[in-house]
């Protein structure tokens, strides 16, 4: 998977690269660099924590700058590297061949940085799909151009850059993804064709199915919904002492309930006793 | 990798489980974390079955609309007269869920909250507008459809919190359609699927909601306003327009981006044609079934904060 970008910075390019090669000003602009050092100066050490879709990675990582060019009278600077990384719970590595350039702009102060990005990923990362993960991957760059761009304006790499040294103390934290704005389709609808309905494979595998509601509403008992709350202690208590209340009254309606099915039993017998009687009498 | 699975008896205990674990999730129905575990890209310590909490299986008619708790099985929305009744298009469209022994399992919290793209019903609730009620262990909060899909795979839901319940407002009256087109076999997931409901804006003027899924990276929503007179014709310009720009498909194995695209046109015509086809000419406005939220809720009032 290739990633290539380019966007402008408001420093001048020496700057600019200094900053890149600075761990510090580094784990500020990466989102998710939660540790990176520098134990050797082409040799880089850190641990990347990220989320895609519901896959949470924690990655530790080397990165190894296998070309550096300095900025010279109108050429470019470059800047090769190849970072690896693995994540041993999820099985997964990433391994990400880099090139970056930066070039004086044409404002003073100003310069432009193009990269390359050439993604390999294995294991079970991989198998989230490419679209997804370059999706993600273009989100993380959106996030690290901003803050780049805010490192770089607040002036040289170091201790003290104002920008570093308020975000330094913490990693930058995972902004949750941005909510997915509206793009714009150059194409006006007008000019398109509507286009033919789907084919339709019977009544079983129809594509459309139509579900209009016509009629009023059947009348139903309806209920109105009680948000789950939580019940307080007071609360409960109160309840167990109306239902204590309300058994010892039922006492008393049991009772009750027992003496009228008596008397209907007796008065039942009674009456067919003397409808007994009668057709006895009838018959004499 | 091996969860805890906890089995709460009610519904406090399982949002205490939620609130105090470390890495808890909900399991619901089962039918996406299972995959999703056994896929091994699912990481959760803990797992809290909710499937032993009482109260959360009702589907009840409310003053309005229609509830449906958390665990309601998808299979239930498609067969239950009351649902049919109050929106036939909700019910038409969990009947469009995966297939059977899906739609018997999984339950309509776990459906939303896992917040997948292609997923049918949120077509259905974003043009119903439904409401999604979240509980923690500090309350409960409202958070209509519309805002509850945040980004990719990403909802509402914040940690602690689970999906209790949804509010359906009853259907308003007039045409109603869902489209739902598959690359592969019938019963996968979509490469594009769009819900659409023909009602009353004011007087004189119509409505076309759409609800578009597995065409962005979450669930979309669009309304367009056409006039009562309008043609078949003109209502499916309009709805095309509204719904081109939001189209922004992922490729996969599925179909790339145009193909994908171009199936999202058809679905987006194919069910406004049959939804405005099916409105009838004399439409009203129904505001009487149409209960406001004050009267969904009454019970808000009284809640002290």
């Amino acid at each position: 998977m290739k990633l290539t970008s380019t966007f402008r910075v408001p420093a001048p390019p020496d700057q600019v690269l200094a900053h890149f090669l600075d761990p510090d000003s580094m784990r500020v602009c990466v989102p998710g660099c939660e540790e990176l050092e520098r134990p050797e100066p082409a040799h880089y050490r850190g641990r990347l924590v990220n989320e895609i879709a519901h896959v949470r990675f924690s990655a530790g990582f080397t990165a190894d700058i296998t070309e550096a060019t300095s900025v010279a009278a109108g050429e470019p600077a470059q800047v090769r590297a190849v970072l690896r990384g693995e994540d041993r719970r999820l099985g997964s590595s990433i391994k990400v061949d880099a090139r970056l350039g930066v070039r004086p702009a044409g404002e003073p102060a100003a310069s432009d940085v193009d990269w390359d990005l050439e993604i390999a990923l294995w294991g079970k990362l991989g198998r989230l799909g490419e679209s997804i993960v370059g999706r993600r991957s273009r989100e993380v760059e959106r996030q690290f151009v901003e803050r780049f761009t805010a490192v770089c304006a607040a002036g040289p790499p170091g201790p003290g850059n104002p920008e570093v040294r308020t975000h330094g103390a913490a990693p930058v934290p995972v902004p949750a993804a941005a909510p997915v704005a509206p793009r714009p389709v150059a194409a006006p609808a007008a000019h398109r064709p509507r286009p033919a309905p789907a084919v339709s494979l019977g009544a079983a595998g129809a594509a459309t199915v139509v579900a209009s509601r016509r009629g009023p509403v059947a009348v139903v008992p309806e209920v109105v919904p009680v948000p789950a709350v939580r019940v307080r202690p007071a609360v409960v208590l109160r309840t167990r002492f109306v239902a204590a209340r309300a058994a010892t009254v039922d006492v008393g309606g049991r009772v009750a309930e027992r003496a009228a099915e008596w008397i209907a039993a007796r008065a039942t017998r009674f009456l067919e006793h003397r409808r007994a009687s009668e057709t006895d009498g009838g018959a004499r | 990798m091996t969860a805890t699975l906890h089995r709460p008896r009610d519904l406090g205990t399982a949002l205490d489980l939620l609130a105090g674990l470390g890495d808890p999730m909900v399991f619901g129905g089962g039918t996406a974390v299972q995959i999703l575990l056994k896929q091994g890209v699912l990481f959760a310590s803990d797992l809290v079955d909710i499937a032993g909490v009482p109260g959360l299986t009702g589907l009840v008619a409310t003053p309005g609309g229609l509830r449906a708790g958390t665990m309601v099985t998808l299979r239930r929305m498609e067969t239950d007269p009351l649902v049919h009744d109050r929106a036939p298009l909700l019910g038409q469209v969990y009947g469009r869920v995966a297939n059977p022994r899906v739609r018997n399992t999984a339950s309509v919290g776990g459906n939303i909250a896992h917040g997948d793209y292609r997923l049918d019903p949120p077509t259905a609730l974003l043009v119903l507008d439904a409401r999604v009620e979240l509980s923690s262990s500090a309350g409960a909060r409202h958070v209509p459809i519309r805002e509850f899909f945040t980004g990719f795979q990403e909802t509402a839901v914040r940690r602690g919190e689970m999906v209790t319940a949804i509010d359906v407002p009853t259907q308003p009256l007039g045409g109603a359609a869902f489209t739902k087109l598959s690359s592969l076999a019938a019963d996968d997931w979509p490469a594009a699927s769009a819900a659409v409901l023909v009602t009353v804006a004011a007087t004189g003027e119509r409505e076309i909601r759409l609800g578009l899924g597995a065409l962005a990276p979450t669930p979309v929503y669009v309304a367009v306003p056409m006039p009562a007179d309008a043609s078949e014709d003109d209502a499916v310009d309009a709805a095309l327009a509204a719904a081109e720009p939001l189209i922004d498909p992922l490729p996969d194995v599925r179909g790339g981006v145009a193909h994908k695209r171009r199936l999202g046109r058809v679905a987006v015509a194919d069910a406004t044609r049959a939804a405005w086809a099916d409105t009838p000419r004399e439409l009203r406005d129904t505001p009487r079934e149409e209960a406001p939220d004050v009267r969904r809720h009454p019970f808000r009032r009284l809640r002290r904060h």
